[in-house]
């Protein structure tokens, strides 16, 4: 019979199968127990942030930041079956020819660095070649002979550094200014080191990098759950000029051709709103590509707007002028003694272009007579001229936006007390200033008696593309506004009937001071001059402040055929462009 | 009598569980093959289903009318598709690896191997119930004698599944189930010696001859060492050592996610190692995807379950009077009891890795529609016990 002792045989099966079964369980238990190295559960991840762009107030990006990266492979670890297609597919993906891949791996045994300079999207590509050759099993599993673990070291895509790039060239410089390369870490970021880039540094400057921990798979990705831990990327602020580029890249070449035409040292100009103190260009003949910065770019990597501290000679006579108005020490209808153009004060003589016998007080503005406004200026006092001189904003930061401005002097109180000095200074010698203090000095004019502050950034944005926009700086009442409305025709009379009359453009408004000016070298003046107009250009709905500065022009040494010209030319440009619409009636 | 209720139940309980565990251990399986995220569970879901469906059907028929043509069916149709298949186009058997184990019907992939599993077992028995009476001093030449017949077509299968399919662990759970069997049935205790030691001559050639075999071997002893020689003297064990290779990938993952599963696993979904740590997790491998997330206690539960389950139809073997039946569920129970010990000693290291599933918890419809036939066939067989 088959089925005798059954019941005894199935039972004792099951005590066997029973017994593998716990046997099984042991093991488990044991393993469970027994200390094991296993592989790290987690991984971090971390990337960087980048600093902020540059952008012009027609959206232009100026100075932007590009990610690089860097492709590393340990050789040992490719399959020698498959270096070919390693070879092939890495540069499909990167663009690299295959004979420089191969040159690469050979150069030496163990991790080698394929290309440094990765730009961002071929990094993409290649993160996800990485995970093809895991997949095509391209790489092979190795023992660590120092911790004997067997490991596979795949294709690295990591980041090398950033690399700014100034997609325009040279424009804008030297007021953009220029960055250096610090080494942080293996990874190469950027800091500013002059120009905007230096003054905004802390906004543009990356605020905070991304950084991820969690759990991992096999391929060391991040699971991202409620466990896992991650800080979000803060990329540096976007900074938002108020510059556009179309203007200043004609502006600029303006300044290049009358560079040659004038064959001067160098030319700026700025172009302000009156109203609001927002620059619409600042342009120099001189500049540079920040990229490549050459050692005759040198003496331009100073931005002259701000640094290139000078005597304005006689621009400065309106704003002396101004003060008499202001103090109620002259009447623009008063006679002066225009002594025939040479006048003899103490032991200094000084002179004037144009002679005259007598002339009105306007008229010492307007034909730009040292005489009369040298006599004039006895009138205040030495007080009241520095003070007001001050109020100008000489020997002041003319704007927060720029560094490193040389801020000039004025003569002090006691020393204006002295006849000679309150003469030179009345035509702008003895007194240093630069091309922005002087631009903001005439804002005063055509607004009122209010100084405004020159603005070149006019908002950040943020990762979001927010934009936090930074309000006009406050203006400042240097004058009443009747005396400002004043000045502001004497000047377009300058214009109109003296020594401006090259800026004439008809339908709009215009007024300005032309000034020449001595350089002095080791002390001593030599013949050598600067020469300068500022002024303001108006239309119905706009006020411009424009000021021209031309260094050391061998041309001419007369503003009116220097520094007018370039001022008419570019209020030409701002016709063109938009900026300014003539009201011409037929 | 009705069919007995308690097999049932734990039998759904596993193949609910292997839903869960189809789910949470495709994760990464499912971005690595680029699927939809529910690719797995839906369709061990619809396999779930359908078994549960056939053990239901299968049980509510009449054993005397139903268990014969359904066991010959399974066992004839399942032989005469492994015999074809080496024949049949590329398009209808698809190759892995030089292993042709899969027949594609109707945008399924069928392994026939699971279903003559289950044909094989209710063949043997009822040819052993019919042949095989008790040793009564037969001698063992007779013993031999009367084996040879099934000897002949073991041989035969063994040699379709081993060679043409490659299938290794079958032929193990196959060749054991029949021994098991053969000693039911009425053979002498040495005549089941004498098989196991033939056999163990033989596996040892087959093992010798191939390389990657040894390599194979070689590979699991350098982990089992471990655990056996630290209960033998020194100086006998420092002669088995084997200079250790670090231990094979796939062993060494599956220890890895038991280890960190620790006693009460990660947490459902939290594991690691699933996350293609081990390749195959919801396959071979779903013990040590259990196990890391449901720690010991869980694996625990699952084996608790089982055992119950094996409880069960052993139970249902000891109540039939009919023999052929009671080997039938012996056979069932055996090759279920195999399969789950051949894969629990393969993920726990203790013997070589072979390409088992877990019964009812792996992910693969043919495997759980099989095992769906023999727990069915086996509650059929129960209507005609007394399980009270």
């Amino acid at each position: 019979m088959v089925n005798r002792n059954k019941s005894k045989k199935i039972l004792l099966l099951y005590l066997l199968i029973s017994l593998a079964f716990i046997a099984f369980l042991s093991v488990i238990l044991f393993t469970v127990v027994k200390s094991r190295h296993i592989p790290s559960l987690y991984t971090k991840e971390s990337s960087r942030a980048q600093r902020g762009t540059v952008i012009s107030a027609d959206g232009f990006h100026i100075a932007t930041t590009k990610k690089l990266y860097k492709a590393v492979v340990d050789t040992r670890y490719i399959d020698p079956q498959k270096r070919e297609l390693f070879i092939e597919l890495f540069s499909i993906y990167s663009g690299m020819t295959s004979k420089a891949i191969k040159k690469r791996l050979s150069r030496r045994k163990g991790v080698v660095v394929l290309s440094y300079n990765i730009p961002q999207i071929q990094a993409q590509y290649l993160k996800k070649l990485s995970y093809e050759l895991r997949r095509f099993k391209v790489f092979l599993e190795l023992k660590n002979p120092r911790t004997g673990l067997r490991s596979i070291h795949g294709l690295s895509i990591i980041e090398s550094g950033e690399s700014r790039r100034y997609p325009y060239g040279n424009l804008l410089t030297p007021i953009i200014g220029y960055p250096h390369k610090v080494e942080d870490n293996g990874y190469t970021a950027i800091k500013g080191v002059k120009g905007l880039e230096k003054r905004f540094d802390a906004d543009l400057a990356a605020r905070q990098d991304g950084f991820s921990r969690g759990k991992r798979d096999v391929n060391g990705y991040i699971i991202l759950n409620k466990e896992s831990f991650t800080k979000p990327k803060i990329n540096g602020l976007d900074i938002k000029l108020s510059i556009p580029v179309a203007l200043q890249i004609r502006i600029e070449k303006l300044l290049d051709t009358m560079k040659i035409e004038l064959n001067a040292k160098e030319i700026m100009i700025a172009i302000m709103d009156s109203h609001t103190g927002r620059v619409y260009s600042m342009a120099s003949s001189n500049r540079y590509l920040p990229k490549s910065i050459r050692k005759k770019d040198y003496p331009s990597l100073n931005s002259g707007m701000i640094e290139y501290s000078f005597e304005p000679g006689s621009v400065l006579k309106p704003i002396t002028f101004s003060l008499l108005l202001e103090h109620k020490l002259v009447n623009p209808y008063d006679l002066v003694n225009g002594h025939n153009g040479r006048f003899k004060m103490g032991r200094k003589v000084i002179t004037d272009e144009h002679k005259f016998d007598w002339l009105s007080a306007e008229n010492v503005i307007v034909y730009s007579s040292n005489i009369g406004i040298a006599q004039l200026a006895q009138k205040l006092s030495g007080y009241e001229f520095n003070n007001g001189l001050k109020k100008f904003g000489f020997a002041q930061k003319s704007t927060p936006d720029l560094i490193y401005e040389k801020v000039g002097f004025i003569p002090s109180s006691k020393r204006l007390e002295n006849e000679i000095y309150k003469a030179t200074c009345a035509y702008g010698y003895g007194i240093r200033s630069n091309l922005m203090q002087l631009m903001r000095a005439y804002s005063v004019f055509n607004n009122n008696g209010k100084m405004v502050t020159p603005q070149i950034v006019t908002g950040y944005i943020d990762e979001y593309h927010q934009e936090k926009k930074i309000e006009p700086f406050e203006e400042q009442q240097v004058l009443r506004g009747a005396t400002a409305q004043r000045v502001k025709k004497i000047l377009i009379k300058t214009v109109n009937k003296g020594t401006g009359k090259k800026a004439i453009t008809p339908g709009l408004e215009i007024g300005g001071k032309t000034g020449t000016a001595h350089i002095v070298e080791k002390g001593k003046y030599v013949r050598k001059y600067n020469t300068a107009f500022i002024g303001f250009a108006n239309d119905k709905t706009h006020n411009y402040t424009i000021g021209v500065i031309v260094v050391q022009p061998k041309k001419s040494q007369f503003a009116a055929q220097t520094a007018v010209p370039v001022f008419k030319q570019a209020v030409d440009v701002m016709i063109e462009e938009g900026y300014l619409e003539p009201n011409i009636v037929e | 009598m009705g069919a007995d209720r308690q097999l049932f139940t734990l039998v759904s309980i596993l193949i609910g569980l292997s839903i869960i565990l189809s789910y949470t251990l495709t994760t990464y399986t499912v971005l690595l093959f680029g699927v939809n995220e529910f690719h797995f569970v839906i369709r061990q879901s619809i396999f779930a289903f359908l078994g549960i469906g056939i053990i239901y059907t299968l049980s509510q028929l009449n054993p005397d009318k139903w268990l014969k043509p359904i066991g010959f069916t399974l066992f004839f149709g399942s032989l005469i598709l492994m015999i074809a298949m080496p024949f049949l186009p590329e398009t209808i058997v698809s190759e892995v690896g030089g292993a042709k184990r899969w027949i594609k019907i109707a945008g399924f992939s069928l392994a026939p191997v699971e279903f003559f599993k289950v044909g094989f077992v209710y063949f043997l028995a009822w040819s052993f119930s019919r042949k095989l009476g008790h040793h009564d001093g037969m001698g063992l030449k007779n013993e031999f004698k009367r084996f040879l017949p099934y000897a002949v077509i073991f041989i035969m299968a063994m040699f379709i599944i081993a060679f043409l399919q490659k299938d290794l662990g079958q032929v193990v759970v196959l060749g054991a189930t029949l021994l098991f069997m053969l000693i039911f049935a009425g053979s002498s205790f040495r005549f089941f010696l004498t098989i196991l030691g033939g056999i163990f001559s033989a596996v040892v050639v087959f093992i010798l001859t191939a390389e990657h075999r040894i390599l194979r071997i070689k590979s699991w002893w350098s982990i089992a060492q471990n655990s056996v020689l630290e209960l033998l003297p020194d100086a006998i064990a420092d002669k088995l050592r084997v200079p250790v290779e670090v231990e094979p990938y796939q062993i060494g993952n599956s220890l890895n996610a038991i280890h960190n599963g620790g006693f009460f696993g990660t947490g459902l979904a939290n594991g690691t190692f699933k996350l293609g740590f081990l390749s195959e997790v919801h396959t071979d491998f779903v013990l040590a995807g259990l196990a890391e997330e449901f720690g010991f206690v869980g694996l625990l539960f699952v084996v608790v379950v089982f055992m119950w389950m094996l409880q069960r139809i052993f139970k249902v073997a000891n109540r039939v009077e009919d023999t052929s039946l009671y080997l039938f569920s012996i056979g069932i129970g055996l090759t279920l009891a195999f399969s789950f010990l051949v894969n629990a000693y393969g993920i726990s290291g203790i013997t070589p890795i072979k390409g088992i599933s877990v019964p009812f918890l792996s992910y693969g419809g043919s495997a759980m529609l099989g095992a769906s036939f023999g727990v069915g066939m086996v509650l059929m067989a129960s209507k005609k016990a007394d399980m009270s």
